[in-house]
């Protein structure tokens, strides 16, 4: 009789909620209001297009624009 | 196993789980995967650990899936793990969430004003017929919309919201917005509001304006159609002189500022091929983000020949920019990727939240509907500036904000239901003659290219950059 295989079972989980909280409609949205009050695809870019370096950010660390980067 | 794998499988094995209903579950080429928007959980798992996920049914206890389906007694720690991001829930535990009461006035903390429909482009697809019928809104209209916002919004963060916009160019006329500006902050002034103003803007201003908005530190988003050619061909002047140096003109100095500028580019069947030279151009022009978003049947596009690009390029050619952006530290974004955002019940505030008064003194709840010439006002405009004072029409004001995701019965199994929510309330409206419908064209959008992302995700194609966002992997 064939022995059955014991089940070896994999899971991948990738979650971004749990370790921060989102703000905002988008990514980067600057909007602090959760959910965003500035969702709808005219309005949702407002505030993230409008986003202003504060002096600490000018001329500091490079900061990325995007939430996720290719894996290398 | 060792003490601590001991310590936590005595500690769980006698839990009977039950499966998240929310979960959502698609196989593609092969593998499976789920997707839980309420805690952005996105997973790849194998054969064996979806028989695992369909025993956990409430009656099982966690000892007994194992031992059904001889799994490594090493799999607790993944039950650890799907417990911690909510796949599966101990319904003992389950506590019972007390009902929303709903507001019956729910604006939020964002006011919109058309302070004119005059315009100084002629673009190709204007939705809004912008600078056909050149107007201005008189101060009485924006004082009282002002003093009503203030005095009703429902917001309580302490902060609120001004954004000009649309109908025509809103910088068209400085010396207006300056007054409504200064009114507005009078008024939040008055009851102790953090004020914050922005303007969308087609990018062609002068050196007055481009001056007030760097004084002022007023936020700035710019339409443009990224190449050349294309923002000359679609968004000349009124007399069709060509608009891209002086467009690239303003958000150069923005960003030489020190500002992150984005740019929103409207894509067209023609534009279609040259998505993936915009990111380029956005790259070596500084630009931060690019929103690209697919146009849609107007009046004048169509008398201009436009049309929108088949859904299904539009999928391919975003889905490569977007890769290409992220190689490029750009973001690109559209209005139906929401896959990694929060999850939310309604499409946009165009469901009963949004405040926008045009240039008569409607007040409409969304940014696209702005005449009462245009059907869609029937049930979009929510109420009037009359007299000084302002009157709502609550009927419409129900009908909706009840357009949420619970009420769409074409969404009920949709993997999106609570990212897209029954997406853009408006093109519907438009297409279906219902709010309670689906435009199938950006329903294939919204889902091809998020399932493409959220796999992208699961499989560690591409990885979140904030190193605080966890990534595990389990195999036992």
């Amino acid at each position: 009789m064939k022995k059955r295989k014991i089940a070896s079972p994999s899971i991948k989980i990738t979650s971004l909620k749990k370790s921060g909280k989102l703000k905002g409609c988008s990514p980067i949205c600057a909007c602090d209001t959760d959910p965003c009050a500035c969702d709808c695809h005219f309005c949702q870019c407002v505030s993230k297009k409008a986003k202003i370096k504060s002096k600490s950010e000018k001329g500091s660390v490079i900061k990325h624009h995007t939430k996720f980067r290719i894996k290398k | 196993m060792s003490d601590k794998a001991q310590d936590l499988a005595s500690s769980i094995k006698n839990i009977k789980p039950t499966l998240n209903q929310n979960i959502f579950t698609f196989n593609e080429n092969g593998s499976i995967y789920l997707y839980y928007p309420h805690t952005l959980t996105f997973i790849k798992l194998d054969k064996d650990m979806f028989a695992i996920l369909k025993d956990c049914n409430g009656v099982n206890t966690i000892e007994k899936i194992i031992a059904n389906n001889k799994a490594n007694r090493d799999s607790y720690s993944i039950f650890k793990s799907l417990f911690k991001n909510d796949i599966i829930i101990d319904r003992t535990k389950a506590t019972k969430q007390k009902p929303k009461k709903e507001k019956k006035i729910d604006f939020r903390n964002r006011l919109a004003i058309f302070p004119t429909t005059a315009c100084n482009l002629r673009c190709k697809y204007c939705y809004a017929n912008g600078g056909d019928n050149p107007q201005y809104m008189p101060d009485e209209i924006y004082q009282t919309a002002i003093d009503y916002f203030i005095r009703n919004h429902t917001d309580n963060s302490g902060e609120v919201h001004l954004s000009f916009h649309g109908g025509g160019e809103p910088t068209i006329n400085l010396s207006l917005i300056k007054k409504i500006y200064a009114t507005f902050l009078r008024n939040c002034k008055n009851k102790s509001l953090k004020p914050n103003v922005s303007i969308t803007s087609n990018g062609v201003f002068n050196l007055g304006v481009r001056k007030w908005i760097f004084d002022k530190e007023i936020g700035l988003s710019i339409s443009m159609d990224g190449l050349e050619n294309i923002q000359n061909l679609n968004r000349p002047y009124r007399d069709g002189k060509p608009t891209f140096t002086e467009v690239m003109g303003n958000i150069t100095y923005f960003i030489k500022s020190g500002r992150e500028m984005g740019i929103r580019c409207t894509v067209t069947s023609k534009s279609l091929s040259g998505m993936k030279e915009t990111i380029k151009f956005a790259k070596a022009n500084g630009i931060s983000s690019v929103h690209l978003e697919p146009v849609f049947n107007t009046v004048r596009g169509l008398k201009n020949s436009i049309t929108s690009p088949h859904p299904k390029d539009f999928v391919e050619e975003f889905l490569n920019c977007f890769m290409l952006g992220l190689s490029h530290d750009i973001e690109v974004t559209y209005s139906g990727l929401r896959c990694y955002d929060v999850p939310q019940e309604r499409f946009c505030s165009a469901a009963g939240q949004n405040f926008v008064v045009t240039t008569n003194g409607d007040i409409s709840c969304c940014y696209e509907v702005m005449h009462p010439s245009d059907p869609a006002s029937k049930l979009f405009f929510i109420g009037k500036v009359v007299n000084n004072d302002v009157v709502l029409f609550e009927e419409n004001i129900s009908y909706l904000k009840s357009r949420v995701t619970d009420n769409l019965p074409q969404c009920s199994n949709c993997f999106l239901k609570f990212s897209c929510a029954g997406d853009c309330l408006v093109k519907v409206f438009r297409n279906t003659g219902d709010i309670f419908s689906v435009d199938d064209d950006r329903c294939y959008m919204a889902r091809s290219i998020n399932k493409k992302i959220i796999m992208w995700i699961a499989d560690g194609v591409i990885e979140p950059r904030d190193q605080k966002y966890k990534s595990s992997s389990f195999t036992c």
